[in-house]
C-alpha cells in the first residue's frame, strides 16, 4: 500500500502542473471623455488580466485629462489651462503635454504645415457650428468664413513656446489656441501600450477606432485587423484585413464626426488651406510601428491628394498606407498589399 | 457500508468510467451532428451593466431613457441593429452603419452606451476594426 | 419539531468545516484547465466518507453547506451555480451507487468526480449558450477518472481506520 502510495504521489503533482495557455480576454470601456477603449489580451486569468486592464484604463483617463482641451480638472494644469491663458502667461505641465507638444511640432514640419496643432482658432469655430448644427439640425450653419480668415491669422506653430528646462508651455498670440485632436488619442495609446508591453506578450488595443497592437495573439498568429469601410451604407462593413504584430493601424475618415447643412455633410477634419472640410479622399489609413505617428499620418494623408500622400509615404521608413479616394475605389502601398490577410507573406 | 467488500477495488468499478466514456461519446457526437440555431442577439450596456438584449431575428424599435439623463433610439431590422437617434453632441453612434455580425459593436461614447452583436459563432471576424 | 440528536448537529459541524478546509486547500493548488470548477474533489472525499459514516443525507446536508460557505467566502454567485450543480449531481450519483453490491468506494468516487465534471459542463454550455464547449468533455473524463479513483483510495485508507465510536449514538 505504501509503495502505491509512493507511486501514486508524484503523479498527482504532474496533475497540477497540468494548465492550459494563456486564455484571451477582453474588456471595452467608455468614458465620457468620448473615448471607446477595446482591449484584447492573452493573460492566465481573470483576476491578472482584469487588474492589468484596470491599471491601463486609469494610464488613459490621466492622458485624456492632460490633453483636455474643453474641461479643466481641479489642481490640474491641462491643455485647457494652456488655452486660456493664452496670451497672458506660461501655464507650468506634466512633462507628458511638453513630449505631445514638442511631437506635434515635429508632426507639423513632417506634413509641411497641413497637421498644425496650433490651429485651435479654426477648428473651434468649426468644432462650435458643427455641435450646434447637430443639436438643431433644422438650423445649422456653416462658421462665418471672415471669421475663419480672421481665426487663421493666430494658427502660428511658432507662436506656442515650449520651455523645458522651466517645464512651461506659453502661448504667444492672445487670440491662438491649440487643438490636438490629430494626434493625442495616437499618441497617448502608444505611452500607454509601451507600458502595457511589460503586462502582456500578446494584447490588441483599440482607443477609439486607433488600433495597436502587442505582439501576436497566443496562438502565435498575425492580429486580425480591419479597416472600416466609409460608405456606412455597403453591405461590406470594411475594406480590407492586414495582418499585424507589434504594429499600429490608424485611419481618418469623413464619416464619423460630420454635421449636414443643406443637405452636405461637413466633417471634422479641416484642411488649413481651404479653411473647410478636406476633400480629397473619404478615408486614410495608416500602417507603422508607432501609433502617434500612424495617428498623425492618417490625417496628413487625409489633407492632401493621394498623390503626394503617396510620395510622403515613400519618403518615409516603415509606414504603409490605403486610402478610400471620393468614388470609393481602393488605393494602397505596395508594403500595405503584402500585409493583407490572405496574401501569403506576413512580413 | 463497512463491510470489507466495498474497501477493496473490484473488476465492476470499471463499468463507471465505461459509462462515462460512453455518454461522452454520445454527448461530442451529438453536438458535432445536430444543427445548432442562429440565434444573434443585439447587447446593449449602459457603463458595463447589461439594460436589454434583443434578438435579432425580431423587428424591434426602442428607446432607452437613460437615468444619468441622454436618450438613444435603437432600432432591429432585418436582422441589423443600429441607433437611429440620440441626443449626444457628437451623433457617431447615429452615424455608424447598422451592424449585424458577432462583435461589431456600436458605441455612444457620451452615454457609455454600447450595442454589441453576440451569440451564434464568431465566424472569421478581424480582431478590432481601425476606424 | 423532530428533535435534532446534539451529536449529529456537532458532528455536522465538524464534517463541514473539515470540508471548507479542504475546498481552501485546493484552492491554493493551481489546477487550472479552462473550465471553471474542475479540480480535485477534495470535497467529494468528506461527503463520501460521511455516507459511509452517517446516512445518505447527512452528507447531502455537509455538502450543500460546504458549497454555499465557500461560495459566500470565496466565490462569486456564478462560482456557486457551478458548484452546486456538480454538487448535487455528484452527490446524486455517489448516493445512488452506494449500496450497488459489485461497486466499492473506488467506483463510487470515480462516479462522484465524474458526475462533478459532467455537472459543471452542462452550467457553462446553458451559461455560454455555446455547445462547442462539450469538447473539453475528454480532458472532464480523465482528471474526472484519475482524481477520482485518487479520492476513492483516500476514502477507503480513512474509513478503514476509523474505529467504530466515531459514529456511535448519531
Amino acid at each position: 500500500m505504501k509503495r502505491l502510495l509512493c507511486a501514486v504521489l508524484p503523479l498527482l503533482l504532474l496533475l497540477v502542473g497540468c494548465q492550459k495557455g494563456p486564455t484571451r480576454y477582453s474588456r471595452t470601456t467608455v468614458d465620457t471623455f468620448d473615448t471607446v477603449v477595446q482591449l484584447i489580451a492573452y493573460d492566465v486569468d481573470e483576476q491578472s488580466f482584469a487588474q492589468k486592464a484596470d491599471s491601463l484604463e486609469a494610464a488613459w483617463q490621466e492622458y485624456d485629462r492632460l490633453y483636455d482641451i474643453y474641461n479643466e480638472y481641479e489642481g490640474l494644469n491641462n491643455l485647457c489651462t494652456v488655452n486660456r491663458q493664452a496670451g497672458i502667461a506660461p501655464v507650468k505641465v506634466d512633462a507628458r503635454i511638453l513630449d505631445l507638444l514638442a511631437f506635434g511640432k515635429e508632426v507639423y514640419t513632417l506634413s509641411g504645415g497641413k497637421v498644425n496643432i496650433a490651429a485651435g482658432a479654426v477648428l473651434k469655430l468649426w468644432h462650435d457650428a458643427r455641435t450646434a448644427g447637430l443639436a438643431s439640425p433644422a438650423t445649422a450653419v456653416l462658421p462665418d468664413s471672415a471669421a475663419l480668415k480672421e481665426a487663421a491669422k493666430h494658427t502660428d506653430i511658432e507662436d506656442m513656446i515650449l520651455d523645458r528646462e522651466a517645464g512651461t508651455v506659453y502661448l504667444k498670440d492672445a487670440a491662438m489656441s491649440l487643438d490636438v485632436g490629430a494626434i493625442a488619442k495616437g499618441y497617448a495609446t502608444e505611452q500607454i501600450c509601451r507600458q502595457a508591453e511589460t503586462l502582456w506578450e500578446s494584447a490588441a488595443v483599440s482607443a477609439g477606432g486607433n488600433v495597436r497592437t502587442i505582439g501576436v495573439r497566443g496562438d502565435g498568429s498575425p492580429w486580425q485587423i480591419a479597416v472600416e469601410n466609409p460608405d456606412q451604407t455597403a453591405e461590406q462593413p470594411t475594406v480590407a484585413t492586414v495582418q499585424l504584430e507589434g504594429e499600429s493601424l490608424v485611419t481618418s475618415g469623413d464619416y464619423q464626426r460630420y454635421y449636414t447643412v443643406g443637405g452636405v455633410p461637413y466633417h471634422h477634419i479641416i484642411d488649413p488651406v481651404t479653411l473647410a472640410p478636406a476633400a480629397y479622399v473619404h478615408e486614410t489609413s495608416v500602417l507603422c510601428d508607432d501609433s502617434g505617428l500612424a495617428d498623425a499620418l492618417s490625417t496628413a494623408l487625409f489633407l492632401m491628394p493621394v498623390e503626394d500622400g503617396k510620395k510622403l509615404v515613400d519618403s518615409l521608413d516603415g509606414v504603409e498606407a490605403l486610402w478610400v479616394t471620393m468614388d470609393h475605389q481602393i488605393t494602397m502601398t505596395d508594403g500595405f498589399e503584402s500585409r493583407l490577410v490572405g496574401n501569403g507573406e506576413t512580413r | 457500508m463497512l463491510s470489507t467488500d466495498k474497501l477493496t477495488f473490484h473488476i465492476t468499478d470499471l463499468l463507471i468510467p465505461a459509462v462515462a466514456v460512453l455518454l461522452a461519446g454520445v454527448l461530442m457526437v451529438l453536438s458535432a451532428v445536430l444543427p445548432q440555431p442562429e440565434r444573434r442577439e443585439a447587447m446593449i450596456t449602459v457603463d458595463g451593466e447589461v439594460i436589454a438584449v434583443l434578438p435579432l431575428e425580431t423587428d424591434a424599435d426602442r428607446l432607452f431613457e437613460l437615468s444619468a439623463g441622454g436618450v438613444n433610439r435603437v432600432v432591429v431590422t432585418d436582422g441589423c441593429v443600429s441607433v437611429s437617434e440620440a441626443d449626444c453632441a457628437t451623433q457617431v453612434c447615429v452615424h455608424h452603419r447598422a451592424i449585424s455580425r458577432v462583435g461589431e459593436s456600436i458605441v455612444c461614447a457620451p452615454h457609455g452606451l454600447v450595442v454589441t452583436v453576440v451569440g451564434g459563432e464568431a465566424a472569421d471576424a478581424p480582431d478590432l476594426i481601425a476606424r | 419539531m423532530r428533535k435534532m440528536n446534539v451529536r449529529r448537529l456537532a458532528m455536522y459541524g465538524l464534517l463541514v468545516a473539515l470540508a471548507f478546509v479542504f475546498s481552501y486547500i485546493e484552492m491554493l493548488i493551481p489546477f487550472n484547465i479552462g473550465i471553471p470548477g474542475v479540480k480535485l474533489g477534495l470535497g467529494n472525499l468528506v461527503v463520501m466518507v460521511t455516507m459511509c459514516l452517517l446516512r445518505r443525507r447527512d452528507a447531502l446536508v455537509v455538502a450543500v453547506t460546504r458549497i454555499v460557505l465557500v461560495g459566500l467566502t470565496f466565490g462569486s454567485p456564478s462560482s456557486m451555480l457551478y458548484a452546486l450543480a456538480g454538487g448535487l449531481l455528484s452527490f446524486a450519483v455517489m448516493a445512488l451507487l452506494l449500496p450497488a453490491k459489485r461497486i466499492s468506494l473506488y467506483g463510487v468516487s470515480m462516479a462522484g468526480g465524474l458526475a462533478h465534471n459532467f455537472g459543471q459542463l452542462a452550467v457553462a454550455v446553458f451559461a455560454t449558450q455555446t455547445v462547442r464547449i462539450v469538447w473539453y468533455l475528454p480532458i472532464l473524463l480523465v482528471s474526472g477518472i484519475v482524481t477520482g479513483g485518487l479520492i476513492g483510495l483516500a476514502a477507503v485508507l480513512i474509513v478503514r481506520r476509523l474505529p467504530a465510536r466515531v459514529t456511535q449514538g448519531i
